[in-house]
């Protein structure tokens, strides 16, 4: 079983290091780097390669407007091996889902009610899932409220039998989660057990070689 | 003459065996309906007792039950042991009352005081040297613990990340499964 983290993202090369050596002790064999520049999502994904982990590149692009993502998306997709998108309104959200070249739909916890059932169906025409990003939930006093929006995006993917990706966004290996603590907080959301071990294993990794040969 | 006297004492004579009669009735009638009401304290004595025991019987098939309940949630109380390592900052490892504290306040920020209470978590292991441990949880609220050991990024006021290596159902199984 490879546990995968498709959403790392270090701020220099010392970091992608240090990430990379504790994610490879965490049991993490797949990770897509992500970077706004290509070269440099390249050249963080080495130290990865070095401690025998899988690493592909990624960049999150984000948008309101369904036409200027469509541009971003055109141009990212021959250069990354996985595009992912994060929308700012729901004709993104939708049109982005649809898009074969679309590996995640990143939905920040204030627009957990777009994950409905039109959506999850765009998601399963498009072979796209659903990123379920854990770094907001390190950050700020209350939890409460990206904790109640992550709940209802993983239940909802869940019951509509939609793809969920469970990733960290990890900057600094501080940011790392471990696939039990993620697995165990799905799990405690109320999603299935075999659910939440796919969206740390199966899940990434039937889309990272789907996607991967569409790009 | 004779025949009139002879046939008023004859009248007068039924009339006074009815009337003897009549009251012998009357009398008999009265002891029945004493009686009768005898019998119905009696029996309301009878019903009052038998609501009585069928009260106390129902106590104690409810006892029985609530003793099988308990009984039940007693061997239902499983516990876990959750093997882990510490990656930390700098070269002094967190001490073992850190280390708990760090759990518990995380559990109680994402499960709540409750969780704490039903989990019973406690730290039944540590090895400052190895910076590794074991704690102990119920079955229950094992994903509760887990998910918090997931959220601590700081212990002891030092970075430092709880990475969970097995959850074991035996203390000796857990410790094999720490790193050496």
């Amino acid at each position: 079983m490879r546990i995968c983290d498709l959403h790392i993202a270090p701020r220099s090369l010392r970091d992608a290091y240090e990430v990379a050596d504790l994610a490879h002790r965490m049991g993490y064999r797949c990770v897509a780097v992500d970077n706004p520049d290509p070269q440099e999502a390249k050249e963080y994904a080495k130290p990865f390669i070095e401690a025998g982990i899988e690493a592909y590149t990624r960049v999150t692009i984000e948008s309101d407007n369904w036409g200027k993502a469509l541009k971003m998306i055109r141009r990212a997709s021959p250069r990354y091996d996985l595009v992912v998108v994060k929308p700012k309104s729901a004709e993104v959200a939708r049109h982005a889902a649809r898009d074969p070249r679309v590996a995640l739909i990143q939905l920040p916890p204030g627009m957990a009610r777009y994950m409905d059932k039109s959506q999850a169906r765009l998601l399963r025409e498009g072979g796209a899932g659903v990123e379920i990003v854990l770094l907001p939930l390190l950050y700020g006093d209350d939890p409460r409220r990206s904790l109640r929006g992550v709940m209802i995006i993983s239940r909802r993917a869940a019951a509509y039998e939609s793809m969920i990706i469970v990733t960290s966004g990890a900057r600094s290996r501080w940011e790392l989660w471990s696939p039990a603590a993620a697995r165990a907080l799905l799990v405690s959301f109320g999603v299935p057990e075999n659910i939440a071990l796919l969206a740390l294993s199966g899940y990434p990794l039937s889309i990272v070689s789907s996607k991967r040969l569409q790009g | 003459m004779d025949a009139q006297y002879l046939l008023s004492l004859l009248v007068l004579l039924i009339a006074t065996a009815v009337g003897l009669y009549a009251y012998l009735v009357t009398k008999r009638m009265k002891l029945f309906e004493k009686r009768i009401a005898l019998l119905e304290g009696v029996v309301e004595r009878l019903v009052k007792h038998d609501k009585v025991v069928a009260r106390a019987a129902l106590h104690a098939l409810r006892s029985i039950r609530a003793e099988d309940f308990l009984s039940k949630l007693r061997a239902k109380r499983r516990r876990r042991y959750i093997a882990f390592y510490i990656v930390y900052e700098g070269n002094e490892p967190p001490s073992p009352q850190e280390v708990e504290k760090a759990i518990i306040r995380a559990i109680e920020r994402l499960g709540g005081q409750l969780s704490v209470a039903l989990g019973g978590v406690q730290l039944v292991y540590y090895d400052p040297e190895r910076a590794a441990g074991v704690i102990r949880c119920t079955h229950d609220t094992k994903y509760v613990v887990l998910a918090a050991m997931g959220i601590i990024r700081k212990v002891g006021g030092k970075r430092a990340i709880i990475i969970p290596v097995r959850t074991s159902g035996t203390i000796k199984r857990a410790k094999k499964a720490l790193p050496s």
